[in-house]
């Protein structure tokens, strides 16, 4: 794989990302404690005016050196801390756990437009910062990162973009329906796939992380319409471990994103229904 | 305290760990763990002992917890495909159409589903509902159309707010968040 720069990164005028998630994985805070959590909503209560308990997200490190898939058994003294949304009328979230940091944006209306990634990331890093400050002020220890991650979920409705499972092709054309069987025969004997759910993942360069892939066809809970749902997850953190280098891994993030959104889709749907404009 | 890790290869989604009490060796305690979920032990802190950490660590644990490299769910996004297939989802949406076109007043259905056999409720989100500060389904047997049990509750708009607010509860065994919204506005301009 050629190594990435950030010349000619594809820009959309009509992109179909409908959530960005910028996070980071840090060393447990075994510290924190329910109430601690009580406490740091107060700090974001103004803008972040409710609040849900979720499930937490298991800890996955990425490594590069064997392919052995592993469990870890984690003992702990303290019993398991959920994960605790906070969220914004405006449809963002700030995510906590004992070991994550997370800051989601979400388009709430159609009319809603993708504010790009530095305004994203830069929101991510300032609630950062809050909640570094609130540890501090808490002394409940500080955030050693373990690993970054960023994740665009894009929704490719039914309509303009495909019509049935036939045209799978035209969006992601590693994955095309052939007319004909392997055999060269007019009728296939299956009919096309009803549904589609593929994932992968792929190396980034110089073992900077890792791009997790999952494309799934099905219907959105909100309203039952059909989608394809395309998600690209970047996560890692490089050779260079300390919190100084995390906007560095982020930009490189963004890219390998954009770059294996490029990759992975058709060019006319990029052209004609995402707007493709060549940066 | 620090977190002390073992990494285990990974045989099957469930794994089985032996413990041992401290306080009489003779004692295996097995306990049954997912990839992914939580265990707590019945001890009590500063009881229990794992013995193989013993000479590890002068600690006690009460809790472990398994996880996988390979996560699936939950996940950092908030945005969930349903997990009701395609063609139940349409059939579902035509008893839908059918309610918003009998009843005028109603403006949202959300759909709940139980697994691992079809089971659904249907919360009906209607102004001329009586409220009653609960959710109280009524049953309708599987029918021809709609092979699958169905029950139904109707809920005031404000009631469906308590509900999303986890204010008001689901009845036991139902889950907490609906597998399928459908809106008066999308399903009744198709």
């Amino acid at each position: 794989m050629s190594p990435i720069t950030s010349q000619g990164l594809p820009k959309y005028d009509k992109p179909p990302v409908i959530e960005v998630v910028c996070g980071i994985l840090f060393r447990s805070i075994e510290d924190l404690l329910a109430p601690h959590l009580g406490l740091l909503w107060e700090k974001f209560r103004p803008e972040y005016s409710t609040c849900q308990e979720v499930p937490p997200i298991a800890p996955t490190i990425e490594h590069f050196e064997d392919s052995l898939q592993q469990v870890q058994l984690q003992f702990s003294n303290k019993p398991p801390l959920p994960r605790i949304w906070f969220l914004h009328p405006d449809g963002s979230i700030i995510q906590v756990q004992r070991d994550r940091f997370l800051y989601n944006w979400k388009k709430m209306r159609p009319e809603d437009k993708y504010p790009h990634y530095s305004e994203v990331v830069e929101k991510f890093k300032n609630h950062l910062s809050s909640f570094q400050g609130f540890l501090k002020e808490q002394e409940l220890g500080v955030v050693e990162p373990l690993q970054y991650e960023m994740t665009y979920v894009n929704l490719i409705p039914e309509g303009e973009a495909w019509q049935t499972t036939s045209d799978t092709g035209a969006v992601f054309p590693d994955f095309t329906w052939q007319p004909k069987s392997p055999r060269g025969d007019a009728q296939r004997f299956l009919s096309p796939p009803e549904g589609i759910n593929w994932r992968t993942s792929f190396v980034l360069p110089n073992n900077m992380g890792r791009l997790h892939v999952h494309i799934q066809k099905g219907q959105l809970r909100e309203n039952g319409q059909q989608v394809f749902r395309f998600e690209l997850t970047a996560r890692g953190i490089g050779k260079n471990k300390s919190l100084e280098a995390m906007p560095n891994w982020f930009d490189f993030a963004h890219e390998s994103i954009v770059r294996g959104f490029a990759d992975l889709t058709g060019y006319q749907v990029q052209r004609d229904v995402w707007k493709l404009s060549e940066g | 305290m620090p977190l002390l890790s073992k990494n285990l290869a990974r045989e099957s989604e469930q794994t089985t760990v032996t413990t041992r009490m401290l306080q009489d060796y003779k004692t295996d305690t097995t306990t049954s763990v997912e990839a992914g979920y939580s265990a707590l032990l019945d001890y009590e802190f500063n009881v229990p002992m794992f013995y193989q950490l013993i000479t590890l660590h002068e600690e006690s644990f009460s809790s472990l917890r398994l996880t996988k490299t390979e996560e699936f769910e939950p996940s950092s996004s908030s945005v969930f495909l349903s997990s009701i297939d395609e063609n139940t989802s349409r059939l579902l949406r035509e008893i839908a159409k059918e309610h918003f076109e009998i009843e005028l007043e109603l403006y949202l259905v959300a759909i709940y589903s139980k697994k691992p056999a079809y089971d659904f409720l249907l919360v009906e989100v209607n102004e001329e509902a009586i409220p009653t500060g609960s959710i109280e389904p009524f049953y309708f047997a599987p029918t021809e159309d709609f092979p699958w049990p169905i029950h139904v509750a109707d809920v005031t708009r404000d009631e469906w707010t308590k509900l999303e607010s986890n204010i008001i509860k689901m009845p036991p065994g139902w889950p907490n968040e609906p597998s399928l919204v459908f809106h008066r506005y999308e399903v009744i301009k198709q």
